[in-house]
Parts: C-alpha cells; structure tokens; sequence
C-alpha cells in the first residue's frame, strides 16, 4: 500500500524527514514524499493526499483561507497531525477546526498508531467515501453543465435568511466572481440593487413563502447588466417543507433567457409587425399553394372580397369554393399561365367583393419557393377603383375640354370656311347654268360644254376638300393614337387656317425636318394643338404691321426618342411676368375667350408624355416648343378599360 | 351731224362683260356662263390689272368680286367711278355683311350678289345690267345727237332760241332782239330744223335735255 504524505514546508517542522521515515518504517508502507508547500491545501483538495502533516503556527496566513479546505479534508477522513507543543493553538481548536488528528512534537512515537487508526477508518469508510467522490463528481458535472447553460443553482434557507449558490451565480448577473463570490452578502446585496423594485418583492415574497404558497414557482424578470441594458433572467424553483408544511428552504436554479428572450421578442415584435403591415395595409395579400388552394390571405382579403367568412374557412380553399363558376374560370386560368411561364404578371382583375360591387384590382401575382422547397403562388392586390374612375373622369374632361376648344375653334373659323366652300359653289353654280344654257340652245355644243362639266367635278372635289379638313376636327369622340407623320399633320392643321390666313395676311415660314420618324399620337389632339398655337401666334400679331407678320413652324428629331414641335412667332411677346402662369386655365391676356387654349394644349401635350416650354424669341416674339415621345404612353389602365369596354 | 352719223350702239354685238375675280374657278365660271348667252367676256385676276386696263369708250358691264388680294372689289369699284366709267358694276361677295353692301351700293353697284348665286340669278343681273347700260348707251348717244345739232345754231339763232325757251311770242322777240318780224320767223324755224323737232315743244324738251 502507498502512503502519499505531505508534510508542510515550515522550519521549525519538529520531525525531519528521516526521523519520519524511520518512525513510519515499522508500518510498511510506501510513503510518497510530496514536497509541501503553501498550497498544500490545494494537493488536499484535489485528492492527491491522503494523510497530511501540518504545523499550524507554520502556516498563520493560509490557515483562515484553508479553514473550508480542512473542513473538506475532514469530511474526506483525511488526517490531520498538527503539532507544535510551543503553539498557542489548542488540540481542541483544531480538531474542531477539522483536523483528524493532533500530535505534539514529542509525541512523533505516537505517529504509527494514529496513521494505522487513520488507515482502518480509512478502509471502513473507503466505499461510503468512493461513492460521495462519485457523487460529488457527478453532482459537479451536472452543476458544469448547467453553469455552462447558463445556469445558476441556489439553495435559499428561508429559516436563516441565506442564500447559497453556484459560483456562476455572479457572472450571470454580470458580475465578477472574484469581486462577488458565491453565497456572500455582498452578492446578494448587489443583486438587490440591479433589481427593479417591483420585482424586488415579488422575489422577496416567494423566497419568504407562507405555508399556503405553491410547490413551485417560476419568474421572469429583468436587471440592470453593467454595461446598462435590461437583460432578462427566468428564476424557477421548488419548495422545500417540514412536517408542519412548513417551507424550509427554496431550491432552485436561475437562468439567463436574456438572448432567447429578445430573440422571442424580435420574433413577437416581427410577426405583429408582419401581421399588421399585412392586415392594416390596403393591400389585399394571399398565397396559394401549387393545388390552387389557400395558404394565407391577410385581413382585407376576408373583409373585402369574402363575406362571412373567417380566416380558417379559406384557407386549404380553391377559388371555385369562393368565386362564382366565371370569376373563378378566370383567376385560375391565369394562375395556371404564371405557373407555366414562371414569369410574374401584373394587371387589371375584375373582381366582386363581399356586397356584389365589382372592384377593379391592380394584382401582381409571382412564384416563389421557400426554404423547404415548397412552391407557391404569391398575390398582391390594390383596389384601383376610384383611381381607374378619376383617370377615366379627368380624361373624358380633358376630351370635353378639349372638343369645346375645337368647337370654339370652328365656331371662329366658320365664317371663313362659309367663304372657302362659297368660291367653289359659286363656280358650280355658274357653269351649271352655263351648260344649262348651252343645252337649251338647238344648236348646243357638247364641246362648249365638256370642260364646264369637269370644271363642275374639280370645284366638288374642292368643296369635298375643304369639308373633309374641317370634318373631325370637331367631332367629339376620339380614336386611339395611331403612328403619323407629323410633317403631314401640322400642313393639314395650315389648310384647316387657310381661310383666316387668307383674312388676316401672315407670312407662314415652314422649316420642317425630313428625318422625322412616324409619331404615335392623338391625331385630332395634335392638330387641335397646332391649331390653337398659330391662332394665338395670329392673335399676337393682329396690331403689327402686315408685312412684319411672321408665323415660323419648325419640327426636328430629338433624338433618341422625341421630335420637337416649334411654333414662333414675331408679335409683341409675353411680358415675363406672365410667362410662369400661361399655360394656367383661366388665365389670358385677351379681351375675349376663357383662357383655356394654352391650358388644353399643354394637357394634351402631358397625356401624350410630352412637355411644352415658352420662351421669347430673338429678337422679338415667342417661340411654344413642344417635345413629344415617338411613342406616346398611353396609360395601361386607359388602354385595359379601353380594351375591356370593346 | 344727222341721226344717221349718230353712233347709236346695236344689242350685244360689241358689248363685253368684264370680269375681275381672284380665284380662277370663279372667274371662269363667269365667263362660261356669259359665253353661253353668246356675250363676249374679258377677265382679270385682280383690281390692279383691271385698273391698268384702258376701257376707253367699251361697252357692256363689270362683275367685281369684293374679297381678292391686293386691291379689294369695293375699292376698284371707287377708283372707276372716280375715272366717270359708267358701265354698270355688279358686285360679287362670298361674305357679305351690311356695311359692306351699302358702300357698294353708295359707290353706285348695279346690285350686290352673295356667292352662290341662285340659279340663274347671276345671268338675270348681268342681263339687267346690260339693259341699263343700254338705255344709259341710247340715252348718252342721244344727247350727244341733239348737242351736235344744238352746236350747229349760229349766235343769232341762239338768241333767238333763248327767247322761245322763255316763251316770248315772235312779236315780242323781234322788238327785244330789234330784229324784224320776219327774221325771227325765218330763224325759228331754222332753229326746229337744226334741231330736227317738230314742234316748239319738241324743241324745248331737247334742250332741257342737253342742259340737265
């Protein structure tokens, strides 16, 4: 058998070594000599030792710090001889103090007997002490495991008023161990002061149970971390009774939740966020899955397209248990279109709601697959309604406005086009009764007669001309846009003028470009435009000299995509502080009219996606220059109603 | 200085209608429509060549649109009856407003025709014209007949008239003119004569005719 001795490093030790070994010799063991030193105490602990010497008055200093290690030492059966005659310190002290034994340094002949009882007790407690070791190291492992959880053990003497606990317990709260060992008053104290009040004594009531309280208790609650935040913690524990019921003590554990407990908050904060973003937003939102059934649909779907009924009643649902047999025809197949393609579509749905009214809805449906794999169709969709109405509105004033303008228009020109279809009347007239003259002579010559006959047909031509300028221009309806040349466009708006040009004498300066590409436009609008600008251009210059009159048209390319539209002219100009309010309706500077000509060219300028500027022109006059788009967006609400009203 | 040198002008054989529009269609038309009634037409494109153009002593009538370019009709229509032409105008509009028509009609139009004109009415005018331009043509060259005759009366035969045209009896005459008797006879009907009336009435009437 091996005897591992430690003896403690003190100079004045009584026994040397030798005297140790040939006192120890007769027992026939193997001693181990370990080299003893101050931390002694330590070997103690960890097991190494399992007999040490000590000379108490030898180790003053260590001797309080090792006060808990001895006791250990004690319970270990470990022996203790603790000698020095001279010293001021009892046996009785020490045993109480936990040493096994106690020998004074005569008493070295002594040493035998008490190392063979320490060995016989040894043996007899051996197994009860294997299996506490066991235990312990088990009981220290589950306490690892649960320190390395985050988790602190505490034992509350309700009786007594203390607390103990795991080490950990201080660095759960932030705090450091060394600076705030466990089971001290100065922990619990600090713990008290980074408690809110409240909760504070709500601890304090369940750690001071009434008889009546529950078996087990659990709580949230928050401190205040060093570092300032508010971090959660979740204190569980158990109740521990006498036979009168009473509790005893309080065991427990103490976690740290802080990071689960904010992740459940994100997580809580998220989903209410996701929820009312969904549900109080004007969207109307659904999933479906690739069965064509429901797999979410937010609030307003419920409340806007469904009557009676609730989120549960939809879900796991087909259109064709929600939608009428055509509505539902429709939405699936175009559902069954993205599913094929791929490819996310947006547009216009007509679709009933909850009182019957059929909504316009602007829905953009799209794939996705999610982590699993899984694919779904997802949908959004906005009541465009009233929006799709008020365009639809503005545009029909526009038109109205626009059709009183050409009608105004017409209404000026009419008398000059009364003369312009005259002329022509006038000549008809005229060889018609020539010719009638001619036939009613016996001697009538059908040669006489022949070039007044195509005379006749090229003065109906004429009149049919001039009809045919004049023709839709005032007509109220208007088609859609169609590709033209605009050179084209603008000499028929000067034919519609001729009459008045003839009346009120301009010089008309064309300058128009050659390369210009076909423009997709409102022909009547453009030509209403042209119109109303050489007007205004004439009515600009109805006090100038004639022969200073000038009315210049120019058109360009504006590359890549625009042409440019000029129309100047050389009158007294627009005083500037005029020039930020014309194109306002209701502002003029004439006597006459509504000041509503400016205003309606610049509106339809903007619904063909175009801009108009004025600016003077060098040296005297104006210049309108209007850009327009070689394609003119037409709005892709306008064109679906325009498509769906056919 | 007889009636047969008198250039009384027959119907429509040297008679023009003259015709100043700007537009051709129009201005053709005219003269088809003239042409057909077998009357000579002359036309012009506008006031300033119809101006430069010497009528001289022509006959016939004018058809005068009034909106042309450059010189308007109505002032065309000023300008000839500045110069004394007295062919009858008739004026042509493709707009007429009040204003417009009583100018014309102050500068002493014809008439005053809208464009177009209803059927037949545009030849109906110029006929009328044309008989008015008659009776001014019979009645001018009439009183340039009886002034021939009137300019062949010697100063002794015109003091003699003067008397007769203030309705003094021969007796009275002669004792005014210190003239006999006889004389003044011999000179009345000299004068009757010359004059080729037939009666002192007759005589009185031309004249008055020539004197306005």
């Amino acid at each position: 058998m091996t005897l591992h001795l430690s003896i403690a490093v003190a100079e004045k030790f009584p026994w040397s070594r030798k005297q140790l070994e040939s006192a120890l010799a007769p027992l026939g063991y193997d001693i181990a000599w370990l080299s003893c030193t101050p931390a002694t105490g330590t070997d103690l602990l960890q097991g190494r030792v399992d007999l040490a010497l000590l000379d108490p008055s030898a180790l003053p200093a260590q001797w309080e710090e090792l006060r808990p290690t001895t006791a250990q030492a004690f319970t270990q059966h470990q022996l203790w001889a603790v000698i020095p005659r001279r010293s001021n310190l009892t046996s009785a002290a020490l045993l109480s103090a936990g040493a096994g034994d106690v020998l004074y340094e005569d008493e070295l002949n002594l040493l035998p007997r008490a190392i063979e009882r320490f060995v016989a007790q040894r043996a007899r407690t051996q197994p009860w002490i294997a299996a506490a070791r066991e235990r312990e190291f088990r009981d220290s492992l589950w306490c690892q495991g649960l320190e390395t959880a985050g988790v602190s053990l505490w034992i509350w003497n309700c009786r007594e008023g203390f607390l103990e606990c795991s080490h950990n317990m201080a660095p759960i709260y932030g705090l450091s161990p060394a600076e705030y060992p466990e089971s001290s008053q100065k922990l619990i104290d600090k713990i008290g002061q980074v408690l809110d009040a409240d909760d504070v004594i709500i601890i304090g009531k369940l750690f001071f149970p009434t008889p009546e309280a529950d078996d087990t208790f659990e709580l949230e609650y928050r401190y205040r971390h060093p570092d300032g935040d508010m971090r959660w913690l979740w204190l569980q524990g158990i109740l521990d009774r006498d036979e009168q019921n009473v509790p005893i003590r309080v065991i427990g554990v103490l976690t740290d939740i802080n990071e689960r407990k904010q992740t459940a908050l994100m997580l809580r904060d998220s989903e209410a966020r996701f929820r009312d973003f969904m549900d109080k937003g004007p969207c109307v939102v659904f999933i479906k899955n690739e069965q064509g059934r429901y797999e979410y649909v937010n609030q307003l779907f419920l409340d806007a397209i469904i009557a009676d009924h609730t989120h549960d009643s939809i879900i796991d649902k087909h259109d064709t248990e929600i939608y009428s047999p055509e509505i539902a025809e429709k939405i699936i197949e175009r559902d069954q279109e993205i599913w094929q393609s791929g490819q996310a579509w947006q547009g216009i749905e007509h679709v009933p709601v909850a009182n019957g009214t059929v909504l316009s809805w602007w829905v953009v449906k799209f794939l996705y697959t999610n982590s699993r794999g899984e694919r779904f169709l997802g949908g959004v969709a906005l009541d465009l309604t009233d929006k799709l109405k008020a365009e639809e509105r503005a545009q029909i004033l526009l038109e109205e406005l626009a059709h009183q303008d050409r009608l105004g228009t017409i209404g000026q020109l009419v008398s000059e086009l009364a003369h312009e279809l005259n002329q022509p009347l006038y000549a008809v007239t005229n060889f018609a009764d020539a010719c009638l003259k001619v036939l009613s002579r016996p001697d009538g010559s059908r040669t006489q007669i022949l070039p007044w006959l195509e005379q006749i047909q090229a003065q109906s031509k004429r009149m049919s001309e001039i009809i045919r300028r004049v023709s839709g221009y005032g007509s109220k309806s208007l088609p859609l846009p169609q590709a033209v040349k605009l050179n084209e466009l603008i000499r028929s708006c000067c034919e519609l003028l001729t009459p008045r040009l003839r009346k009120e004498p301009v010089e008309m300066e064309f300058d128009l470009a050659t390369d210009l590409p076909l423009v997709t436009v409102q022909p009547t609008q453009i030509q209403q435009i042209i119109v109303n600008l050489v007007t205004n251009a004439l009515e600009a210059m109805q006090h100038e000299p004639v022969t200073h009159r000038l009315i210049g048209i120019r058109t360009r390319r504006d590359p890549p995509d625009h042409v440019l539209i000029e129309v100047s002219d050389n009158g007294p100009g627009i005083p500037p502080e005029l020039l930020p309010s014309i194109f306002v309706p209701f502002t003029t500077t004439k006597s006459e009219g509504m000041g509503l000509g400016l205003s309606i060219v610049r509106s339809i300028v903007e619904s063909h996606g175009g801009q108009i500027v004025a600016q003077p022109r060098q040296p005297r006059g104006m210049i309108f220059q209007i850009r327009l788009p070689i394609e003119a967006p037409v709005p892709y609400e306008l064109q679906l109603l325009a498509n769906s009203a056919r | 200085m007889n009636s047969s040198s008198s250039p009384i002008p027959p119907a429509n054989s040297d008679r023009t209608v003259f015709i100043v529009d700007d537009d051709p269609a129009a201005r053709e038309s005219v003269a088809a429509l003239v042409s057909a009634h077998g009357m000579a037409t002359q036309t012009f494109q506008n006031g300033e060549a119809f101006l430069n153009f010497d009528l001289g002593q022509r006959r016939g009538c004018i058809v005068l649109d009034v909106r042309m370019t450059g010189i308007t009709g109505l002032d065309v229509q000023a300008e000839l009856r500045q110069r004394g032409v007295l062919l009858p105008v008739i004026v042509i509009t493709g707009f007429a407003d009040v204003p417009m028509a009583v100018r014309a009609m102050h500068q002493g139009a014809f008439t005053f025709l809208e464009k177009p004109c209803a059927d037949q009415e545009l030849w109906r005018n110029i006929e009328m014209a044309l008989d008015q331009e008659q009776i001014v043509a019979n009645l001018a060259a009439r009183k340039r007949e009886i002034q021939s005759n009137y300019d062949t009366l010697t100063d002794g035969e015109l003091a003699v008239l003067e008397k007769l045209l203030q309705g003094e009896p021969n007796k009275a005459i002669a004792a005014d003119l210190d003239m006999g008797l006889r004389t003044v006879e011999m000179r009345r009907a000299t004068i009757l004569k010359k004059m080729n009336a037939d009666s002192l009435a007759q005589l009185v009437r031309l004249v008055l005719t020539i004197r306005g």
